[in-house]
């Protein structure tokens, strides 16, 4: 496709008046690296388009729409702004202290400034990794919330074998080899690990990774979507030493097991 | 003029772009920033899609998650950040359309739940020009070119499609469409 043919294509490209074939087609002209006037006639189309939009009757915005964002979000958002503001303030006060100082003089000025240094360097250190922690929390619950939100998503319940309180579940996208196990309340256990198997018809429990809930109980953690390939019949999760199972397979009891369905 | 003179302010801000980094970097405030400047308009086109305000909401709902999760793919050439959101919802409303199956179709043509404006108390005089404006230039564009833009955007129908509903030629479908999509533009960048 040409640019000149795109640009013919532009208005109904941004309209969505375009086969599947065809916007494709135009999808791909515009990964292309140099255009002429593509970019401009498309925004032309979109702005015509939010005139369009504007021209309906005005539809107040209730609230609960909003507080519905919020709790499909859920604490995500908040928790990792709150990280980057203490930062800031973390930085920011140690500048001071540096400021204060260098300003203050004394025989020992280099030798406290070059400890308020690692300090400040330490705290920065310390926020970098707590946010890192946080974004990839966060980066979990958006993939959670992506599985939940595809129309091919299954829910497997796991049943605890002997009693365990705990839930767990797995989400699953398995035409898109995605899945997550989540739990809310799944004790850390002292010396121990607990380990995900995948099971197969009869053939022995493939090793799926260790699961490590947060001190809280909370538990979100990505399956290998290499493992997801052929659709399991079950997942299963066991208690182990630390490390996880040296025999490849379960060597202490399963006490969850979800059924996969396939339908 | 309040709409677009947030689009003003906007743009005095460096555009929509900051806006979409903070939303990718996780904050929430930002998000609900762009809410706030889009959320209304979002509402009506979905409304207008699906003719049933609880299934725009949700609609509405699901188009700003979707916000939250790809922001990082937003695309500054392609349009604003209010063309983005739209077009995200108009999607997804279009896609639920298709998943009615044709008998709920069959109803919806018939007028199903059939949106009454809500009170407005939060629309100033402004917006309402604005709208009123808008809607002059739109009912003066020559029909054939109205009708083209609205098969295609809340109907959600190809050109081919188009070109067979209306009995016309693919070539006609294009140019109208475009014709219409110029004026309306012309007329947004008048009002800025």
């Amino acid at each position: 496709m040409t640019c000149a043919e795109f640009r013919e294509l532009s208005a109904l490209y941004a309209a969505g008046g375009l086969s599947d074939r065809e916007r494709q087609e135009a999808e791909a002209h515009l990964r292309e690296p140099s255009h002429e006037g593509c970019f401009e006639a498309l925004r032309e189309a979109g702005g015509g388009l939010e005139a369009l939009v504007r021209s309906l009757p005005h539809l107040r915005a209730e609230d609960r729409i909003w507080r519905g964002i919020e709790a499909r979000l859920g604490g995500q958002s908040t928790r990792l702004v709150r990280f980057r503001e203490r930062a800031v303030w973390l930085v920011a006060a140690a500048a001071v202290v540096l400021l204060f100082f260098e300003l203050s003089g004394g025989r020992h000025r280099a030798q406290v400034a070059a400890q308020a240094a690692a300090a400040a360097d330490g705290a920065r250190a310390q926020c970098l990794a707590e946010l890192n922690s946080v974004r990839g929390e966060a980066d979990a619950q958006r993939a959670a919330l992506a599985i939940l939100g595809s129309q091919s998503a299954t829910i497997v319940v796991f049943a605890p074998q002997w009693g365990a309180p705990e839930t767990i579940k797995a989400l699953l996208d398995l035409p898109q080899r995605k899945g997550m196990i989540l739990s809310a309340g799944l004790p850390a256990r002292a010396g121990k690990d607990y380990e995900l198997w995948v099971i197969r018809g009869q053939a022995p429990p493939q090793p799926a990774g260790l699961l490590r809930p947060q001190p809280s109980g909370a538990l979100l953690a990505p399956i290998d979507p290499s493992l997801l390939a052929i659709p399991p019949d079950a997942l299963a999760i066991s208690i182990e030493a630390q490390g996880g199972s040296t025999t490849g397979k379960p060597s202490a009891d399963i006490i969850f097991i979800g059924n996969v369905s396939k339908s | 003029m309040l709409p677009l003179l947030l689009a003003v302010l906007a743009r005095a801000a460096g555009g929509d772009e900051p806006l979409l980094r903070k939303i990718a970097g996780g904050d929430a405030r930002a998000l609900r920033v762009l809410y706030d400047r889009c959320a209304s308009l979002t509402l009506a086109l979905a409304v207008r899609i699906l003719r049933s305000r609880a299934e725009a909401e949700e609609v509405v709902q699901e188009a700003f998650l979707e916000a939250w999760r790809s922001a990082g793919r937003y695309d500054p050439r392609r349009g604003t950040a209010i063309s983005w959101i739209l077009s995200i919802a108009r999607s997804r409303a279009l896609d639920r359309v298709r998943s009615r199956g044709a008998a709920a179709r069959a109803i919806d043509a018939l007028g199903r739940e059939e949106p009454a404006p809500m009170p407005m108390p939060v629309e100033s005089a402004e917006a309402r020009q604005d709208r009123n404006r808008i809607r002059a230039s739109l009912s003066a564009l020559p029909a054939d070119q109205r009708n083209v833009l609205e098969l295609a955007y809340f109907e959600g129908l190809t050109q081919t499609e188009i070109a067979e509903r209306t009995g016309t030629a693919l070539g006609t479908v294009k140019t109208r469409c475009r014709l219409a999509l110029q004026k309306l533009a012309q007329l947004m960048e008048s009002g800025r």
